[in-house]
């Protein structure tokens, strides 16, 4: 009877093992070799969520032997480990942020090789009238008259700071009940925003994912305040002598390629275009 | 949600490969932090709870807030161990399944230690004075003491495992959520909900459920075992 | 060596104070921080004995057996086994090869009653090859016969208590300390404990035991020693071992083994002791007419100071007798070693055991 339960606990333990030696050998196959060495992105959880990098980087990692190692953070958080030396390149889309990065001396240059566009949603019910509104700022200036509510990412995020830079266009100081912060990401927004029949602003491949199973839609799209564009950054080596330059000048090089860029004009979800190249 | 939920079971029953990749991901990474965790905790511990020595009481109390500290807390404190701006940089760890091991082996210290701790201070006064008057060494008494407290140590170890299986700051932030790599069903989850790719994202949730369930399961058979 | 104050008053076997002690205390005290608990001048235990310390919760008894068994060290004061003080390396070793104390509450191991056993053995002679014998022995022994598989955490109160002795007696203690080994059990396991006791005491072990079971107490002991506040104080019954004669309408004859018969209130039921407050025993010069149905005649074999009083010993027939007399009546009566007295006590002040 004894020695049942020490036998029970290394059987169990060595399941795991074995299940656990398993697990770390089982994604190799799958993934492209990696022989060559692993590159490092940072880059934005909307980026990454958009599935726009899994059609990109496969030939890129195929050519160069290499495998394409994507971090997605919020921009801040991207950009951070950029200046720690923690990643090779940064792609993301904030460009007072980007400036600074690469005034700061941490960024060799910034080269923008593509941009897509926010949306602003809302219910059917359309309650501030804004439906078809060519000018975002207007539309933003309308929902405030209207107090009709508003969900804020409120997380400091790019779509966020996007948002601050349509509402100061628009000459609001957005406040007051109908403006809630909600300090999540842009899929619970857009699930709170639905569920409170309000509006906010979202990315549209975000919004591509949610669509169908929300009650809300796009009420204004097209303006140019809204565009979206983004850039790749190399972690300057003189900052960070262990970074792989070369690599990320590579991977930059392939972006703005014209094999890059059609692959990006390519790129569907859900049956639509989520972003324009534009090296 | 009905057909997510419908999508996610055949997701799991059609064993969809990166699905599995990642929960057997989960399950190394955790296993591996457990047993380093318990490497030191268990002696620790053990250590604590028999010998009395100045800041005793200071450290049980230490330990009992460490317990409370949040994931992304310990993720942070181990980053800016590992970032290559940190003093560890130079070690290349971060972003690899060593630095989530790493860190969950950091999250689960406090936690499995002051367990095994609690466990072997509940232990009768009488079995050590049992073990003395039938003449064990200290040696022959740690031994039994330890063997006494086994179902207790290995909750504790459990519900480490527990702890860190089901964390997501530090994968996330010392692991990157890398494809293929460092991705975790915690992480992979937050990702796959902010995406609302609700169906993967439930799969991957009935397969930590599964996971819980299963060693709460084999806890239980144990404990019953043990005093029925 | 023994003090008169604590001097048990009767001894079975007659050895107190002849030869050497096998435990000895002297200016033993013991204080939990700086609250005394237990102050015992002297104590002698001799091979064979039963000593059994009787008083309520809180008397110190359960504190004086641990410091017997080195589990807490006195304060003051020395404890000797065979002579050596078991605060030297040589007594702590004879004391943890020879000696084991039993919990009131003991403390049974996560595995069967044999794996609790086999355990404890393997402890204190690691090359023994009979294991398996003591283990049929020493459940036999308490009567658990057929419990070697069970798990012993599942067991009753009185199963654990008695698996504790089993597992006590198979590593063959020279002195086998108990701490209330029949408290709170039930009936079937006392009998079978107390018949273990007995028989292990039978084959030579010495016995030192605490309880607040008087039957207990009295079936088992050599000796008496009720404990009050940390102090220890002789006992003021007199105790004589032997067994029920007869009963007829009006009495129960117990005799004392060595002859004397002595009449107590007609019982049924076996006993192997009765005891008797030395203070009911009436000590005259002449015979008494009364209604004490018991009467006996001696001679005073010795008068001393006891428990505030006089014990005056008288032998009748080659039983030691006790009596609790004041100073005043031992001057009065001219109670001398010698002198020829008349001893008369109720039969209703007989307790059997």
């Amino acid at each position: 009877m004894k020695p049942a339960l020490p036998a029970a606990l290394a059987a169990l333990i060595g399941v795991l093992i074995v299940a656990g030696a398993h697990a770390s050998g089982a994604p190799e196959a799958d993934r492209p070799d990696s022989g060559g060495g692993r590159l490092r992105l940072a880059t934005t959880t909307s980026t990454e969520n958009s599935g726009l990098l899994r059609e990109l980087l496969p030939p890129f990692e195929e050519q160069h032997n290499v495998v394409v190692d994507v971090i997605a953070v919020g921009t801040g958080a991207a950009l951070e480990l950029g200046r720690n030396g923690d990643v090779d390149l940064v792609m993301v889309h904030a460009p007072d942020l980007e400036r600074e990065f690469v005034s700061e001396g941490y960024g060799v240059e910034r080269v923008r090789f593509m941009y897509n566009d926010f949306v602003i949603l809302g219910p059917e019910s359309d309650p501030a009238g804004i439906a078809g509104m060519e000018s975002g700022a207007d539309a933003f200036a309308r929902i405030a008259e209207a107090e009709s509510t508003f969900i804020s990412r409120g997380d400091d995020s790019g779509t966020h700071t996007k948002e601050k830079d349509v509402w100061a266009e628009a000459g609001v100081e957005p406040d007051g009940s109908w403006y809630r912060e909600a300090g999540q990401g842009m899929g619970a927004v857009i699930t709170i925003t639905s569920d409170q029949l309000a509006y906010t602003l979202a990315d549209r491949g975000t919004y591509l994912a949610y669509r169908g199973d929300i009650g809300i839609d796009v009420v204004v799209e097209g303006d140019p305040l809204l565009f979206n564009p983004y850039t790749v950054i190399a972690v300057d080596p003189e900052m960070h002598v262990h970074v792989k330059r070369d690599l990320a000048q590579a991977l930059i090089d392939f972006v703005v390629s014209d094999e890059g860029q059609e692959i990006i004009a390519n790129y569907r979800v859900e049956g639509e275009r989520l972003f324009v190249p534009d090296a | 949600m009905g057909d997510a939920l419908l999508e996610a079971g055949t997701l799991i029953l059609s064993g969809d490969r990166e699905l599995f990749a990642i929960a057997l991901n989960s399950v190394h990474f955790s296993v591996f932090s457990t047993l380093i965790t318990s490497a030191i905790s268990i002696p620790a511990g053990t250590l604590i709870a028999l010998k009395t020595f100045p800041g005793r009481q200071v450290l049980v109390s230490a330990l009992n807030t460490l317990m409370a500290l949040p994931t992304v807390v310990v993720g942070l404190l181990v980053y800016s161990f590992l970032s290559r701006s940190g003093p560890l940089g130079h070690w290349g760890l971060l972003f690899t399944p060593a630095a989530i091991i790493v860190g969950q082996a950091v999250l689960a210290l406090p936690i499995v230690t002051s367990l095994v701790y609690g466990g072997l201070s509940r232990i009768d006064a009488e079995l050590s004075e049992t073990l003395v008057t039938f003449g064990a060494s200290p040696v022959q008494m740690l031994f039994k003491i330890l063997s006494e407290a086994r179902i207790a140590i290995l909750s504790a170890v459990l519900s480490g495992f527990g702890r860190v299986i089901g964390e997501v700051g530090i994968s996330m932030m010392l692991g990157g959520n890398i494809r293929w790599y460092t991705r975790t069903m915690t992480t992979a989850l937050a990702l796959e909900t902010q995406k609302g790719a609700f169906a993967l994202a439930l799969a991957l949730g009935m397969i930590l459920i599964i996971i819980a369930f299963g060693v709460n399961a084999a806890l239980n058979w144990m404990v019953r075992r043990e005093y029925a | 060596m023994s003090t008169p104050e604590n001097r048990p008053a009767y001894s079975r076997r007659g050895t107190t104070g002849e030869g050497r002690a096998l435990l000895e205390v002297e200016g033993l005290s013991f204080a939990y921080d700086t609250e005394p608990v237990l102050a015992v001048d002297g104590l002698s235990i001799h091979t064979g004995d039963v000593a059994v310390l009787t008083g309520h919760n809180g008397s110190g008894k359960t504190t004086l057996l641990k410091v017997l068994n080195g589990l807490l060290s006195p304060s003051e004061g020395v404890v000797r086994l065979w002579g050596e003080s078991i605060a030297t390396g040589r007594g702590r070793s004879l004391l943890r090869s020879r000696s084991v104390l039993v919990h009131q509450r003991p403390y049974l191991f996560h595995e069967s009653v044999e794996a609790n056993i086999r355990y404890v053995v393997k402890l204190r002679e690691p090359g023994a090859r009979d294991i398996d014998a003591r283990i049929a022995e020493s459940l036999a022994a308490v009567r658990l016969e057929g419990f070697a598989h069970r798990r012993a955490t599942g067991l009753s109160g009185g199963e654990k208590q008695r698996v504790a002795i089993a597992r006590a007696l198979a590593v063959r203690p020279e002195l086998l300390l108990l701490d209330e080994p029949t408290s709170n059990i039930d009936p079937e396991s006392i009998r079978a404990i107390e018949g273990a006791l007995g028989e292990t005491n039978r084959r030579g072990t010495t016995i030192v035991i605490t309880t607040h079971n008087v039957a207990t107490a009295y079936r088992l002991a050599t000796s008496v020693y009720p404990m009050e506040a940390g102090r220890m104080h002789g006992d003021r019954n007199a105790v004589f071992r032997g067994d029920v004669e007869q009963t007829d309408e009006y009495f129960t004859y117990f005799r004392v083994d060595g002859g004397s018969v002595i009449r107590t209130p007609a019982q049924s039921g076996h006993a192997v002791a009765a005891v008797i407050p030395m203070d009911d025993i009436i000590v005259s010069t002449e015979p008494l007419r009364s209604s004490a149905q018991n009467h006996f005649r001696g001679r005073v074999a010795a008068v001393e100071p006891y428990e505030g009083g006089r014990r005056v010993d008288v032998d009748c027939n080659g039983v030691i007798m006790p009596a609790l007399v004041t100073p005043y009546a031992v001057e009065q009566l001219g109670l001398r070693p010698g002198a020829e007295v008349h001893l008369a006590f109720k039969a209703s002040a007989v307790r059997l055991y």
